[in-house]
Parts: structure tokens; C-alpha cells; sequence
């Protein structure tokens, strides 16, 4: 008796086919040796077949060609989601986002965080949508729950992915591990997950905020050990041997933070006391050595106040920074590129005024000291130098005698006063 | 092996707590030793006396795509049933008919017409 071919059977095959493309395109993004997904996970691909290129994909996978299908599950347009398929890419990602963090080679790692973000589109895209969440709800747990928390359940449950990062985030802050480092990565760039769920504007804001403030908890936790170090060495009256470590750890921060400003801030606003402090006993030594781990983090937050009026704030102490620095260089001409750039960041700085109107000054001082027969040019440079340090602060000490050596290295010569 | 209890002990999330309850039972009469036994029964209060814990379980489960033939199987019907009492002693094993006849071995595989005890 021939044994007919039946349709259970014909589903099992197909069960089985698309588990198999399942782990190959797995191997690709995982390796070779990571934990595979659930065999369920492979009805992302009954999901796909419902659309035409989703077919073709398939297809084509079975053949051996899997970029199509990588690409449809890596970003899926819009015609082709529906809500079990959201659903199963969600899952997918977040687990391919676990598994990239264990990686060896730190580029591979970075990756981790476009699972992340794929992930957390997709559960946005489920709630915007809508439809298959409450069908969910409905059917898992019916009337057991009062509808008002259904609907807040899997209002969170659009969210995820970032409340999953947020908790990842704050558990290794403390040891500024990788996965907390990544899962910061992954929560700064979450625009790019409301970009490709094609969240709108307000509920993208709203994302955006509460990622920026899982963000801040997270380097919370991480500054608060050395924020809390700092303070008791400052109180202690510490010397700069024990306190240049301490900021070389805030550094570390930085770093492992992706150069959050919250973390500049917090180490400008702690040792700059300290800082006045060295500088009315002129320790110069003591201050070189506490500007130095904080060399990079200055620049960085110059750069990023000169770009962004929002941040116009921290202008003031960030200057201050600057002309700490150039209080103790070695040379005018170091001197005078600090205390131009604090001058730019802050243009009502007093000590940055102050201060290269008196390089300005000491430039002018230099340049006649040189000869007493000076060329127009060099008179020119003077003259200018000697104004400008004026117009920055007219109270300079140094500056009537100056002028007046200027006014006698200049005779027979005109200058507009 | 997945950590989430749907996916762990191979449950439709969508059946709900009977669907649980009957799948739940046919594992613990398999089970063959206590620690199972017992993982099995924190798993069902886990998922059936808890319903906002099923619900985020089920979220974190993948669906089952493949229940039909090129299209996913669609959701059960809503009841509107009162809530289902259900308690520990759900989950023991069904008596076995045969506990009851009486008979010291398995029955003869025999047709009635031969079959000496309903001569």
C-alpha cells in the first residue's frame, strides 16, 4: 500500500527546513559556536513568507545564498513586519546582542549594539502597532488581570529593550564592565531604533528622555565611588600624589562612559576649589600634576561647548580649566594659545581676560625689549598688542608703563590713541 | 536550553493556564526523579497563580509560527468563563483505568468473541 504524502507531514518538513536556514544564517551573525535560538525562533520564516521578498529570500537562503534573507531579518522593511514577526526579531536580536558581547575582538563586540537597537525598534513597532500585543494580552491572560494594567504591561513592554539596557547599565557601572559599557552605547543611540520602528515625534522624545536618564543613573553609580574618594581627599587636604590617581580613575569613567560630559562636569566642579587653593600657594608642580588627567576631557568638553549653545553653562568653569593651564606652561606662546581658546569658549571670563591681557602685554614688553630702534612692522604688533590688551582689561597693572615704553619707542611715528 | 519556561517546558503561551496546567501534567507523570517534580510544580504556580509573570514569560517566548501550514495559528477565542479555580492537586497524575478492574496483569489483546473473561 503506497503511503500518502500528508499535509502534517509537509509541515513538519517545512518546520525542520527552516530550522536548518535558521542556523546557518545564526552561524553567520553569532559564529559558529554560540548558543542557537529556540527552534521556535525559526517561525520568523513562515512570517517572512507571507510577503513575496520574503519568499524570494528563503528561497534563495536554501540555496546557499543568505545575504537577501540576512538583510530582510537585519531590517525588515516596513510591508514586510507583522506582529509575530516583530515579535520574533525582538527576541532574536536581544539574543544576538548577548552573544556579540562575548566576544573577543572589541570591533565585533561594538556590534552588539545594533542588535540592541534592532531589538528595541521592533518592540516599538509592536507598540505602536498594537494589534498582535493585545491579541497577546488577551489570550496569555485574558481577565485575570484588570484591563488598565494589561494595557500598562505592554505599554512597558514596548520598551524593553531599553529597560533591559538600563538595568544592564547600572549593574556594571560600579566595575565599569563591558556589557554595561555597551548597553550605554547602545542607550545613547536610541533615536536609531525610533528611527528605524518609524516611531513619531512625541513618543521618539519621550524614548529619547528616558534613555538619556538611564544613561545618568548609570554614570551616577559609576562616578559616585570616585565623586565620593575625591571629597574626602579634598577635605583631608590631600596632596596632589593622591589626587592624580583619583581623576585618572574619573578618566577611566570618560572613557568607559563614550565621554559623557556628566562625568567632566562632576571633576571640574570637585577639584577646581582645590585648584584655587594650589594656586594661592603656588604649587605649580601640584597643579601640572592634576591637570594632566584631565587634559583630554577639557578639550573635549571646549570642542563640544563651541558647537553646542546648549551647553553654554559649563562655558565658565571649563575656561577657568584652560587658563589653569596656562598659568603653569612653560612658555608664552603655550600660554597665549590656552588663554586665546578660554577667551573664545568664554568671552566674559575675567581670569581669561586678565590673563592675555597680560601676555599680551608681556609679548609687547618682549619685543621692545629686543632693540630700541624697532621696524614699523615690529611697532605695528606692539601698537596692536598693546590695544587689544586693553580693550580685554583696561585695569591691567602692567599696562601704563607700557604704553608709555611704547609711547617713546614710537616717537615720530603715528598711532590713533 | 531557554530559560523561559514557555519555551522550556514547550508550552503555547496562548492556550493560558488550562493549556499550561494539561502540559504540566503530562511532564510530571514523566518525570522520574523528586528535584523535577518538583521544578515542574514551581513552574505551573509560577505561570498560573501569576498572571502579570505569564504575561511578561509569554512576551519573552517566541511564538509558535509554525502551528499551521504557512501562516501562524490563530489565537484561541476569548472566553468569558470565571476565572479558573486551579490548585496544586491539578497537576497529579490521572488514575490509570486498569488500577480498577482489578486485573493482577495487562488485558489479552483479544477480540470479544474469544476474549474468556466476557465469556
Amino acid at each position: 500500500m503506497a503511503t500518502a504524502w500528508r499535509a502534517q507531514d509537509e509541515a513538519l518538513l517545512t518546520r525542520l527546513e527552516d530550522r536548518a536556514v535558521l542556523e546557518s544564517v545564526w552561524a553567520r551573525w553569532a559564529g559558529t559556536t554560540a548558543a542557537l535560538p529556540h527552534p521556535r525562533a525559526a517561525g520568523v520564516l513562515p512570517e517572512l513568507r507571507r510577503h513575496p521578498s520574503g519568499a524570494e529570500a528563503i528561497d534563495r537562503a536554501r540555496e546557499g545564498e543568505l545575504g537577501p534573507l540576512m538583510q530582510l531579518l537585519s531590517a525588515p522593511p516596513k510591508e514586510v513586519l507583522t506582529g509575530a514577526l516583530a515579535h520574533h526579531l525582538a527576541l532574536l536580536h536581544e539574543q544576538l546582542a548577548r552573544e556579540r558581547e562575548t566576544r573577543e575582538d572589541a570591533s565585533a563586540r561594538r556590534t552588539a549594539t545594533d542588535a540592541w537597537l534592532t531589538s528595541q525598534a521592533m518592540w516599538l513597532y509592536l507598540g505602536e502597532q498594537r494589534a498582535y500585543l493585545n491579541r497577546v494580552g488577551e489570550a496569555v491572560v485574558g481577565e485575570a488581570l484588570p484591563v488598565a494594567q494589561v494595557r500598562r504591561e505592554l505599554d512597558e513592554a514596548s520598551r524593553t529593550t531599553l529597560h533591559r539596557l538600563s538595568r544592564r547599565a547600572e549593574a556594571g557601572a560600579r566595575e565599569l564592565t563591558e556589557p554595561a559599557r555597551l548597553a550605554l552605547r547602545a542607550l545613547r543611540r536610541m533615536d536609531q531604533a525610533a528611527a528605524m520602528a518609524e516611531l513619531p515625534e512625541e513618543p521618539t522624545r519621550r524614548l529619547l528622555v528616558q534613555a538619556r536618564q538611564a544613561r545618568e543613573r548609570a554614570i551616577d553609580v559609576a562616578t559616585a565611588r570616585v565623586e565620593a574618594a575625591l571629597d574626602e581627599a579634598i577635605v583631608a587636604d590631600a596632596g596632589a600624589p593622591e589626587i592624580a590617581p583619583m581623576l585618572r580613575d574619573g578618566a577611566a569613567v570618560w572613557t568607559w562612559s563614550e565621554r559623557d560630559r556628566i562625568v567632566v562636569h562632576m571633576l571640574i566642579e570637585r577639584i577646581t576649589p582645590y585648584l584655587w587653593e594650589q594656586y594661592r600657594h603656588k604649587r605649580w608642580d601640584a597643579i601640572r600634576a592634576m591637570l594632566a588627567p584631565l587634559e583630554e576631557m577639557v578639550d573635549h568638553l571646549a570642542h563640544a561647548i563651541a558647537n553646542d549653545p546648549r551647553q553654554l553653562a559649563y562655558a565658565g568653569p571649563c575656561a577657568q580649566m584652560l587658563v589653569f593651564r596656562a598659568e603653569v606652561s612653560r612658555t608664552l606662546s603655550t600660554q597665549m594659545a590656552l588663554s586665546e581658546r578660554a577667551v573664545a569658549l568664554c568671552p566674559t571670563h575675567r581670569n581669561g581676560r586678565l590673563y592675555l591681557a597680560d601676555c599680551l602685554v608681556e609679548r609687547a614688553t618682549n619685543t621692545m625689549d629686543r632693540s630700541v630702534f624697532l621696524e614699523r612692522k615690529k611697532l605695528d604688533q606692539v601698537h596692536a598688542d598693546l590695544q587689544r590688551a586693553e580693550s580685554l582689561y583696561p585695569q591691567l597693572k602692567r599696562l601704563p608703563k607700557a604704553k608709555e615704553r611704547f609711547a617713546k619707542a614710537s616717537r615720530g611715528r603715528s598711532y590713533d590713541e | 536550553m531557554s530559560e523561559n519556561p514557555f519555551e522550556k517546558w514547550g508550552i503555547d503561551p496562548r492556550g493560558g493556564p488550562e493549556a499550561i496546567t494539561r502540559r504540566m501534567r503530562d511532564l510530571i507523570e514523566d518525570a522520574t526523579d523528586e528535584d523535577t517534580k518538583k521544578s515542574i510544580r514551581a513552574a505551573w504556580e509560577e505561570l498560573t497563580l501569576h498572571p502579570k509573570n505569564r504575561l511578561h514569560a509569554a512576551l519573552g517566548a517566541h511564538p509558535d509560527s509554525h502551528g499551521a501550514a504557512g501562516a501562524p495559528p490563530p489565537p484561541p477565542p476569548r472566553q468569558k468563563a470565571p476565572p479558573l479555580a486551579l490548585d496544586v492537586f491539578d497537576l497529579l497524575p490521572r488514575p490509570r483505568p486498569s488500577a480498577h478492574l482489578g486485573a493482577p496483569e495487562p488485558l489479552p489483546d483479544l477480540p470479544p468473541d474469544i476474549d474468556p473473561s466476557l465469556q
